[in-house]
């Protein structure tokens, strides 16, 4: 009956028809198409009523379908399965296994109003897995977490100084491969265990590794003795010429306990608190040495890498740093020159800055007032830098990049010194350092405060 | 004599064999007049279906496929129509006499309720009364003559036909028309009464804007097509009835602009509308299902308006509609997929002001689909697309609920679906119950009981919020049958399954016609020019161009826009500047 119906009506029964185009165009909407497209035009078709009922239990099988698949979909995984790893850490035993600790985020402890402090439970929970590879590690979590541990948040990776030394090439491997563990994770070095920074509670922060990774991303950007690297530019870093890179190290300062409770953390000040210093150096994927915040300054304002920066100096003549200059626009180009059997690197270094503290005699009325200041500004850069060279020399390790820019410049005697670079070639590169320091504001006020009250003795 | 004159061209007099084939086709009544200029007719009735569009198919009003010849006795006419209503309660007879037919038996015979009986009174009862014997029956005049005499000099209807068959009778009748029956007389005359009390005009219920008309269509047709033409006061607004239903003999009118309407679109819509053969039609939503151009999509191919102004606008832009009597509804097409996101007032107010909130209308539209179903797909499949604190704080809420996103959410959304149709079905009184029942059990309760996570109430709800959001209600109803496909495909493959539906659903749309404009014109294909009146609401001098479905040649619709004009101000400013 139901076929008849839709013969009638000149279709053919059937489950395809569903897809079979019904309307058409009118002949007189030929100018709405492009011309280049003529099998569009179509004339419509005799069309009345929606006799094919037929069609109906096709249509339901559809939904029946759909409904098959949500019993089965195989990679789903729900937000209440997974475990939020905000943090990494390696260790290595004594035994020479790598130990990964994890910092898993406790969602319920965190999403409660307010700050940890006065929470209940903590919000974060630390726990280790061995194992002889670094995924072999993770893997075994299974054996104690009830949930799957899951990277894809995970903020800062932690390494400790032990694991450090003996070469971290294993852990490139295990980021680069895996598509859960991002490679853009922040990569920190600690002298001690790197478990013990996980466990650290931060003042304001909730989740201690969220705040850590927000302790250097502002370091780097206010302060300018740091680089926040993550594990990719570690990687580039290390498959560069020079297969030199150096990591923000981090620690525990102060001389009080460590803030590892909630209840530790319900005071007004933090006994030993996490803090960066100093600077890893990696040479062949392995830790070189170490290197002070104020020689890594150095080294970032040759490799032109400080975004901002706040830099003391001294009155001309004087030698305790009384004033301080915030840099903004920075630059530096290095440029080799080949000086004998070695090289002499000239480093051209241009910087921006206001003025933010002043205590030196002297007018600062005319342009020309500047120029002293201005020197010894110049004077205090440069010194760091050669501190910075100096240092990454003694380590035996090209922190600088020289070697980088003489492989991109003077190809030919680079594949010649390649081999020793770091041991023999950059420890006896000579430099040469030129800095020009523009004062662009000397802030709200222009002479000194102590000019000033002089000036105003005097009147009287 | 002009009254007559008019109402010969009401219902045409036909010659007994032209009656005679009409009849044996049927609807002899309803088919006959060809009163194109229906408009004129705009007393509630005349107009019709054009003469040569009947063909193969079945008679309209298949019941009258007899031509009984009506009897000479007032008695036995009388008996007969009230046996064929099987002596129904609303079948009136009244027993009268005229000075204008002395000695002759009178009998006047309506059904109460579609006629106006005042009319009655007025037009017919109290000049039947009222005639004197002089003027109308010179002596010897018979019985037969009386007929013509009455409808010509004593009876004041706007419209009467004398009628000599029973089946017209009927039909007469059952139009409004008011019977006067003769005794000895071969002929009825049917005299136009049609009545009885309708709806005043009202504000649109679900149409409403700010700034613009307040009124909307009513059930009434004559009414709607008179709001229609006050608005277009132009010979060339034409209105086209025809009846269709076998039991209900709806009016159905095809109203369009002639010169600005592609006559080969209004052919196409007149061949649709006289396709239909169905017993009855009771709104404007049987003849869209009809005529729409495809049946299994979720999207609407017409547009279904309370507003003369909307009607007016399409008309005058080459748009057709149609209004059904009974039905508060006309239906506008054909019309595009972007025309749903459109309300009149944009062409009320501001031009920015009507873009922007057509992007918001868009947006919401998208949203309505697509917010579930990101949900779902990002908390199960893909977590890693969250900023960290949000996903800890999602992370949290789901923490102890039993369900996966999937059944969460589906859960989430037919509660809603739930208490929205309560909310339609219920008695106004208890209105307030469901409102209480809504946030405080659904909202506030559920989360607490932990059944659902916080995070979800807030998608659901928002969710809702924006399929409130357009214009028409049929393409929000699309929406809201398509989220549910996109929630289940996002269950099961995440945002690889959105997207697919999100193409599927494109090629869908490619390919939908309505009256053969394709449905996502003038985007794909693109029509130069067209976009000014699409997502984005362009000055009006600007919009130089009716749309592309107008007639060719006639597409301009104003004469210059304002910067030559704009010109011509400053050029004059400067001349009388010193």
């Amino acid at each position: 009956m139901k076929r008849e119906a839709g013969l009638r009506h000149g279709e053919q029964p059937g489950i395809l028809s569903l897809f079979r185009r019904k309307a058409e165009h009118l002949e007189f909407l030929s100018h709405l198409l492009p011309k280049s497209r003529p099998s569009l035009l179509r004339r419509l078709q005799p069309k009345l009523r929606p006799s094919s009922l037929h069609r109906l239990p096709a249509l339901l099988l559809i939904p029946a379908l759909l409904l098959l698949g949500p019993a089965g979909c195989w990679d789903r995984q729900e937000l209440n399965e997974l475990g939020i790893i905000s943090a990494t850490g390696v260790d290595l035993t004594d035994t020479g296994r790598w130990e990964v600790s994890y910092q898993l985020v406790i969602p319920n402890a965190i999403s409660a109003q307010g700050a940890y402090v006065g929470g209940s439970s903590s919000p974060v929970n630390v726990f280790t897995s061995v194992g002889d590879s670094f995924r072999g590690a993770v893997s075994r979590t299974t054996q104690e977490m009830s949930r799957r541990v899951y990277f894809s948040h995970n903020q800062v990776v932690v390494i400790s100084e032990e694991a450090a030394r003996r070469g971290i090439n294993n852990l490139m491997e295990a980021y680069m491969r895996n598509g859960d563990s991002r490679e853009t994770v922040t990569v920190l070095v600690t002298e001690g265990s790197a478990r013990t920074i996980l466990e650290q509670l931060l003042p304001m922060e909730r989740i201690s590794g969220v705040g850590i990774n927000r302790l250097i991303t502002l370091e780097e950007k206010y302060g300018g003795n740091f680089r926040q690297i993550s594990m990719f530019e570690m990687m580039q870093d290390l498959l560069s010429p020079v297969h030199i890179t150096a990591v923000p190290g981090i620690g525990l300062s102060g001389s009080g306990a460590a803030v590892d409770t909630v209840d530790a953390a319900k005071t007004t000040h933090t006994g030993a608190k996490v803090r960066l210093q100093k600077v890893a150096i990696f040479k062949n994927n392995k830790l070189a040495g170490w290197l002070s915040t104020h020689e890594n300054r150095g080294l970032l304002w040759v490799t032109n890498r400080v975004k901002g920066s706040t830099v003391s100096f001294p009155c001309q003549g004087e030698r305790q740093k009384l004033n301080s200059i915030r840099l903004k626009k920075q630059k530096t180009r290095v440029t080799p020159v080949r000086k004998g059997s070695g090289w002499l690197m000239k480093i051209e270094s241009k910087a921006t800055g206001v003025l933010m503290e002043y205590n030196c005699p002297g007018s600062m009325r005319k342009p020309q007032d500047l120029l002293p200041v201005e020197a010894s500004i110049e004077a205090e850069l440069k010194r760091d830098m050669e501190d910075g060279i100096l240092a990454a020399q003694r380590l035996k390790a090209d922190a600088a990049g020289f070697g980088n820019l003489l492989h991109l410049k003077h190809k030919e005697e680079w594949k010649q010194i390649e081999s020793d670079w770091n041991e023999r070639g950059f420890p006896k590169v000579e430099i040469e350092i030129s800095v020009h320091v523009k004062l662009a504001k000397t802030g709200r006020s222009i002479e000194s405060y102590n000019e000033a009250f002089e000036k105003s003795r005097k009147k009287e | 004599m002009a009254l007559i004159v008019f109402s010969i061209s009401w219902i045409k007099p036909l010659s007994s064999a032209q009656n005679k084939v009409i009849l044996d086709k049927g609807g002899v009544f309803l088919s006959a007049s060809k009163g194109k200029k229906g408009g004129s007719a705009a007393g509630g009735s005349g107009g019709g279906r054009q003469g040569n569009s009947s063909g193969t198919k079945p008679p309209p009003l298949g019941r009258r496929v007899t031509a009984t010849p009506l009897s000479l006795s007032l008695a036995v006419n009388a008996h007969a129509i009230r046996k064929q209503f099987s002596d129904s309660a609303d079948l009136r007879l009244r027993m009268t006499a005229s000075p204008a037919a002395p000695g002759i038996r009178l009998a006047v015979l309506y059904l109460q309720g579609i006629v106006d009986e005042n009319n009655i009174r007025e037009n017919i009862l109290d000049k039947l009364q009222s005639a004197s014997a002089i003027e109308v029956a010179p002596r010897g005049s018979k019985a037969g003559d009386i007929c013509s005499r009455l409808r010509s000099e004593v009876i004041t209807s706007g419209l009467t036909e004398s009628v000599t068959t029973l089946e017209r009778a009927l039909d007469a009748l059952l139009l409004g028309c008011c019977l006067v029956l003769i005794d000895g007389s071969g002929e009825v005359l049917a005299a136009e009464a049609s009545g009885g009390s309708v709806r005043a005009i009202a504000e649109p219920t679900s149409q409403t804007v700010i700034r613009g008309p307040q009124q909307g269509f009513t059930e009434s047709l004559s009414t709607s097509i008179g709001q229609i033409r006050r608005i277009i006061r132009s010979e060339q607004l034409i209105v086209e009835t025809q009846r269709i239903g076998r039991q209900t003999c709806t009016e159905v009118s095809l109203i369009y602009m002639k010169g600005t309407a592609r006559p080969e679109m209004v052919d196409e819509a007149r061949r649709r509308l006289s396709e239909i053969d169905v017993d009855g039609i009771v709104d404007s939503g049987y003849i869209e299902e009809y005529i729409q151009d495809k049946t299994f999509t979720f999207f609407p191919t017409l547009i279904s308006s309370e507003r003369p102004d909307q009607a007016a606008a399409y008309l005058l832009e080459g748009h057709f509609a149609i209004i059904v009597d009974g039905s508060p509804f006309a239906l506008l097409a054909p019309v595009t997929f972007f025309r749903f996101f459109q309300s009149p007032e944009d062409y009320y107010q501001r031009f920015d002001i009507a873009s922007f909130l057509r992007i918001i209308r868009m947006s919401a539209f998208l949203i309505t689909l697509h917010l579930p179903a990101i949900y779902i797909a990002i908390t199960t499949f893909h977590q890693e697309m969250m900023p960290t604190n949000l996903l800890i704080s999602l992370s949290a809420q789901r923490e102890g609920v039993p369900f996966p996103a999937l059944v969460e959410a589906l859960i989430m959304e037919l509660t809603f679906e739930v208490l929205r149709e309560a909310g339609v079905r219920m008695p106004k009184v208890i209105g307030p119950a469901i409102s209480i029942v809504g946030a405080l059990v659904i909202g506030t309760a559920t989360v607490q009981a932990g059944l659902v996570s916080a995070a979800m109430v807030i998608i659901v709800a928002f969710t809702a919020i924006s399929s409130f959001v357009a214009p028409q209600m049929n393409i929000a109803n699309a929406a809201r049958l398509m989220r549910f496909l996109f929630m289940i495909s996002a269950g099961m493959f995440g945002f690889f399954g959105i997207i697919s539906i999100d193409l599927i659903l494109i090629i869908h749309l490619a390919g939908l016609h309505s009256f053969g404009v394709p449905y996502l014109s003038p985007m794909a294909p693109w029509i130069k020019g067209s976009w000014r009146d699409t997502i984005l609401r362009m000055p009006r001098w600007s919009m130089k161009l009716r749309p592309a479905i107008a007639q060719d040649g006639n597409r301009k619709r104003q004469a210059s826009g304002q910067p030559e004009d704009q010109q011509k101000v400053d050029q004059q400013l400067k001349g009388q500047k010193p």
